[in-house]
């Protein structure tokens, strides 16, 4: 059974997936996918488009996470393929937002001119050509605005209603293959034979998702459409300018870490309920202000543009009055969140001390050491971990015969069968043993005293804060970061081929002090971010990419 | 006016209890349940069994003239000399009153946040045995979040409200319970469907204490014969039944304490409580609403 497990990849080899000192392969790039918005960059865009004039619909069609529960959103919107519910779903969606635009206040100001009569061409014809280049991220073709002038005109005749005309316009171009997925399909490039170069338009694209989880905005797109983004200096002038734009690039960082740290489990109650008669600092509100928290500690992070290194050492987070009753102290603000600063000795470090891993990855009445270490290896560290084999016996010591966690789950770690698998999470887990399923501090479990060292890459250490260092020290997590990054601007899980750029993204990552911007920008600019392989050569992909090692 | 002075009070009692170097730790607790301790109708010998405090420091029986010949009580773990006249009358109002009204009003503010009363312990250099500790009781402003067990969760950040006074004591932990020197205690307090500043005369704190600071206890002192008038005359406007009457013919035979020109003029009174750890927002509480005119 070991050897089914080293096989599996369970070897408790962990440096399985490090780099290898040899020359990667030269690049070649990958088919551009066909990307569906995802839930939430949908209503980004709604809320780009419209402002305050419409309330994004809720009811979408729900996002996957390609290879079970810890990939990425981002690869899984162009892996899966969209549901007749979903369409519907779209469709609803899309009549919504008009019937909400064209019933608006100020809706005359949002079209751009005062129609003239129950159709008036040039007024239709003048908000397709501005409207469209927004939503669908390009200029329209005449043919195209033609269509959609004639599809106003049609209902507005027969409703007797200029902007009820116009409201089945913009449902039209909201249902639009060209408003709801991203084509990243290029064009034949001159400088690399063989391969696609992005247009203009689609790395515009891929740039406000990337940076903004939304679309481009006005500026962007009449940059696009001078030519400015053709050269890497122009669109680095470009990242730039938008990385200025503080909410929408709070947005963007927000939903790259969102989808990373698998944090929409903690807006699931089923994912992440604990008992309430064992746990009197456990409610509802909980888990959601967890999940603001990790996702303001991770901006402060970027918008500082700090160490990555933080993740795991950071003292910076952000608290509202819920959380500080978890981690029993005072609550730095009367309302809303406000920052806090982790005293020297507490145990709490970055995001090891955050109740999104800790409640997050742990069982209804006790924490799990399985559960979190699986999470920092596949999540922090881009480490596969195969899933348990059949019908294998989990039940582990009752706490009457082994009161902490690292005794019952020794058994794990001894039994071959286990061993490969649980070598690689247990341990990791362990070190978080000084707090419990919701998070809280302890120093004890059922009377005895907890032992939270253990090692990692050849260090050893005595508690979480150790484990921080670690991880921050390791460029395993650097590289996952990188990694992760490129998944998520690409829309894709790399390949060996991509090695290359992958190496020289992590060189520039760790040049610039592990800075985030400074990844972003080096991605955006990278070749790896605009050029694809001609759709006719599509292979299919493994969106784990377990196969792939630098 | 009351008001107005009451931030420069607050200011003032502040610095001093909180002046200089602090001493040792601080924690404070908010009071999750609260009710006036009775009878449990069990006998020690001859004596009644009572939950409370020996507020005078005496063993009275029928014949002790300075405690107007009234019975001490004895606490259920054998504390001899327990005061709780209060208990007599209690046992009448929630008599009168419809089972349960009392505590669950008073429960009811509690978890609405009208009734946040919070002990502050200071300067404790070891939270088993140390022979000089500061107290704090005030009331707190905030809206508490209520556990399963249908309590105020644990650990909750709260104002002091800066409207209601703070009471500042001296004490000691003696293997772990805190015991406090005698001082002037105003409570908040929902009593006859009435809200009102519960005044303890020479109220004393007794209660068990650990490193998260107070856990439960007793809090006792003397209510003035005058005090529980003017509170029965408040519920007399609010209600159909009529108290007023009925207690100004039973007080006097009732009261134990502060004896005046040889006759009792108030009655022992205790109050056990179970708390909760609590933090305070740092800073200055927010200010309070401008008094109308």
């Amino acid at each position: 059974m070991s050897l089914l497990a080293s096989l599996l990849g369970c070897d408790g080899n962990i440096g399985s997936v490090e780099p290898a000192e040899v020359e990667p392969p030269p690049y070649e790039p990958e088919p551009g996918p066909l990307r569906r918005l995802a839930a939430h960059e949908y209503q980004h865009t709604i809320e780009d488009l419209f402002g305050d004039m419409v309330v994004p619909p809720a009811s979408l069609p729900s996002d996957e996470r390609p290879g079970g529960e810890f990939g990425l959103i981002a690869v899984g919107v162009s892996t899966f393929a969209l549901s007749g519910s979903g369409a519907r779903s779209y469709e609803e969606a899309a009549y919504s937002v008009a019937e909400q635009a064209m019933a608006a206040e100020g809706r005359d100001a949002f079209i751009g001119c005062t129609p003239g009569g129950v159709t008036d061409d040039a007024c239709v014809d003048q908000f397709v050509r501005t409207f469209g280049r927004r939503a669908w991220r390009r200029p329209l073709t005449s043919e195209e605005r033609t269509r959609i002038v004639g599809i106003a005109n049609d209902a507005a005749v027969r409703l007797d209603d200029f902007h009820g005309g116009l409201e089945f316009a913009i449902a039209y171009l909201l249902q639009s293959p060209y408003f709801l997925y991203r084509a990243e399909v290029g064009t034949p490039s001159e400088t690399h034979p063989g391969w696609h170069e992005l247009s203009d338009w689609e790395i515009a694209t891929r740039l406000s998702y990337l940076l903004w989880s939304g679309p481009p905005d006005d500026a962007l797109l009449d940059a696009t459409a001078a030519g400015e983004l053709s050269t890497t200096e122009g669109i680095e002038a470009q990242v730039h300018r938008m990385l200025e734009n503080e909410e929408k690039t709070r947005r963007g960082i927000r939903a790259f870490f969102d989808d990373m740290l698998l944090l929409e489990r903690l807006l699931n109650p089923e994912l992440v309920a604990k008992d309430p008669e064992q746990f009197l600092h456990y409610n509802a509100d909980v888990p959601p202000s967890a999940r603001e928290e990790t996702l303001r500690f991770v901006e402060d992070i970027f918008l500082r543009d700090a160490d990555y290194g933080e993740m795991f050492t950071g003292r910076r987070t952000f608290i509202d009055r819920t959380l500080a009753s978890v981690y029993a102290v005072p609550a730095p603000s009367r309302e809303g969140f406000g920052l806090y600063e982790i005293p020297e000795d507490s145990h709490r470090r970055g995001i090891l001390g955050q109740l999104s891993l800790l409640m997050g990855h742990s069982n209804k009445t006790t924490s799990s050491a399985t559960k979190r270490g699986a999470y920092l290896r596949r999540v922090l560290m881009c480490q596969p971990i195969p899933p348990p084999p059949p019908d294998i016996e989990t039940t582990l010591p009752t706490a009457s015969d082994a009161p902490t966690l690292r005794q019952r789950v020794a058994r794990h770690l001894e039994e071959p069968v286990c061993a490969g698998c649980h070598n690689l999470m247990d341990p990791l887990g362990l070190s978080l043993e000084n707090f419990d399923a919701i998070g809280r501090f302890r120093t004890t479990e059922n009377g005895a005293p907890i032992d939270a060292s253990g090692y990692l890459d050849g260090r050893d250490f005595e508690d979480t804060p150790g484990l921080g260092r670690a991880l921050a020290a390791s460029e395993t997590t650097s590289r996952c970061l990188v990694r992760t990054m490129y998944r998520y601007g690409t829309g894709h899980a790399e390949r060996p081929n991509e090695t290359a750029i992958l190496r020289d993204l992590h060189d520039r990552f760790l040049e610039s002090g592990r800075s985030v911007q400074t990844l972003i920008i080096a991605l955006a600019t990278s070749d790896g971010f605009r050029l694809v392989a001609p759709p006719d050569e599509v292979i299919a992909t493994d969106v784990e990419g377990s196969e792939v090692s630098e | 006016m009351k008001k107005m002075l009451t931030p420069l009070l607050l200011s003032l009692l502040t610095a001093l209890s909180c002046g200089g170097e602090p001493a040792g730790e601080t924690q404070s607790a908010v009071v999750t349940t609260i009710g006036f301790a009775a009878r449990n109708g069990e006998m020690a010998g001859e004596l009644e069994v009572s939950d409370g405090i020996d507020l005078d420091g005496r063993m009275s029986d029928r014949t002790d003239i300075d405690s107007c010949r009234k019975s001490d009580f004895v606490a259920p773990d054998g504390r001899p000399g327990i005061d709780n006249q209060f208990t007599y009358l209690f046992e009448t109002v929630e008599d009168m009153a419809e089972e349960g009204t009392i505590e669950g009003i008073i429960q009811g503010s509690i978890n609405g946040g009208r009734l946040l009363l919070m002990i502050e312990v200071n300067d404790v250099e070891d939270w088993t045995n140390d022979d000089s500790v500061s107290v704090r009781v005030f009331n707190g402003v905030g809206t508490p979040n209520l556990a399963s067990d249908g309590y105020i969760v644990p650990d909750q950040t709260f104002d002091i409200d800066p409207g209601s006074p703070i009471n500042v004591g001296t004490g000691r932990i003696v293997d772990g319970v805190l015991e406090t020197d005698p001082f002037e205690v105003e409570l908040p307090m929902a009593f006859f469907n009435v809200f009102f500043d519960l005044r303890l005369v020479d109220a004393q704190v007794r209660a068990n204490i650990g490193p998260e600071g107070v856990t439960d206890g007793v809090m006792g002192g003397a209510v003035t014969i005058d005090q529980i008038l003017e509170i029965a005359a408040m519920a007399d406007e609010m209600q159909e039944v009529q108290y007023g009457g009925l207690l100004m013919g039973v007080l006097p035979g009732m009261a134990d304490m502060v004896r005046v020109d040889g006759r009792c003029t108030a009655l022992s009174a205790n109050l056990y409580f179970e708390s909760r750890r609590a933090f305070l927002y740092p800073g200055d509480p927010p200010a309070a609403e401008p008094e109308s005119e």
